[in-house]
């Protein structure tokens, strides 16, 4: 597959979701780059892929958890939450009236656990199934599905307590 | 499907993630062929190339060494020389070097009178071999080989 083409496919997504995942777009960007290099390098593997999307996601998730463990950051501290926050913010768009709801949004995104918040990002975002965040995650269905609904009902909960 | 799931869900479909900023695609696409160019530099072919020298090389100096091992073998059993470690000879040469020259006694511990004096003593070997090495070269010369 060209460049272009892969581009085109994913490759918005895929810096939207490397852009949360490492809470910097300069490191998206970078990781992002390591991502397409590594996709042309495996240019011969393509014909033997069904799903492209998870595969894709998965190559990207591998290369910014590698990124991270070179930065010995595995976790978001509570201290970069804020941060992190701030990025989520710049990296949405939203038909709200009201600009608070955004800010509201991204500061409760940036407070879920990691593993929740990549499965709701991925889920909305990014717009994957869960079936395809299971095979983005290397996780079962079943483990996936309730990160959601636990990650759902947990980011429900932050909103609530930010409205109070 | 609960209810403040449901919720949830048509709350956050309200947000879209944001397109990158413009020229980001070229920009992106361009670092990535650049770096592509570079790596093909070493193209597969050069490398399989350079892979085969090295073990050539392997081969070559593993087989020098494993013939050089047997010559020095055959030449050994040839002619008759027990293959010794300097200090090997030192401790097979100790008391009849003590014998020959009484007043080492005390520099019993001296290894290095006593290493000149088994130089000396292993001499006449290594001259054996060498006029052996000249009679083979001679007998090539001869035969025109």
């Amino acid at each position: 597959m060209k460049l272009d083409e892969l581009y085109d496919r994913y490759g918005e997504k895929l810096y939207h979701y490397l852009t949360v995942k490492l809470a910097s777009a300069e490191d998206a960007e970078d990781i992002l780059q390591e991502v397409f290099l590594r996709l042309a390098r495996y240019s011969i593997r393509w014909k033997f892929i069904r799903n492209e999307e998870p595969y894709v996601f998965h190559v990207a998730r591998n290369e910014a958890n590698r990124f991270l463990k070179r930065k010995h950051q595995n976790q978001i501290n509570p201290e970069n939450a804020t941060a992190l926050a701030r990025v989520i913010h710049d990296s949405l768009v939203t038909d709200c009236p009201d600009p608070s709801d955004k800010e509201s949004l991204s500061l409760a995104l940036a407070h879920l656990p990691e593993e929740q918040r990549e499965v709701i990002v991925l889920k909305f975002f990014e717009e994957l199934t869960l079936k395809e965040i299971a095979a983005v995650c290397g996780l079962s269905l079943n483990t996936v599905a309730s990160r959601y609904r636990y990650g759902l009902s947990k980011l429900k909960s932050l909103l609530e307590a930010k409205d109070d | 499907m609960t209810d403040p799931e449901k919720e949830m869900e048509s709350y956050l479909s309200r947000f879209r993630r944001k397109v990158p900023p413009p020229g980001f695609k070229e920009q992106l696409i361009g670092r990535v062929e650049e770096r592509r160019k570079l790596e093909q530099v070493i193209t597969p072919t050069r490398w399989k190339i350079a892979v085969a020298c090295l073990a050539l090389i392997v081969i070559f100096l593993g087989a020098n060494f494993f013939i050089n091992r047997t010559e020095e073998r055959y030449l050994s059993a040839f002619l008759d020389i027990k293959q010794a470690t300097e200090s090997g000879i030192v401790e097979e040469a100790l008391p009849s070097v003590l014998a020959d020259v009484p007043e080492l006694a005390g520099l019993e511990n001296s290894p290095e009178i006593l290493k000149r004096r088994i130089r000396e003593k292993a001499e006449p070997r290594k001259q054996k071999i060498e006029e052996y090495l000249n009679l083979l070269n001679i007998k090539e010369e001869y035969n025109g080989s």
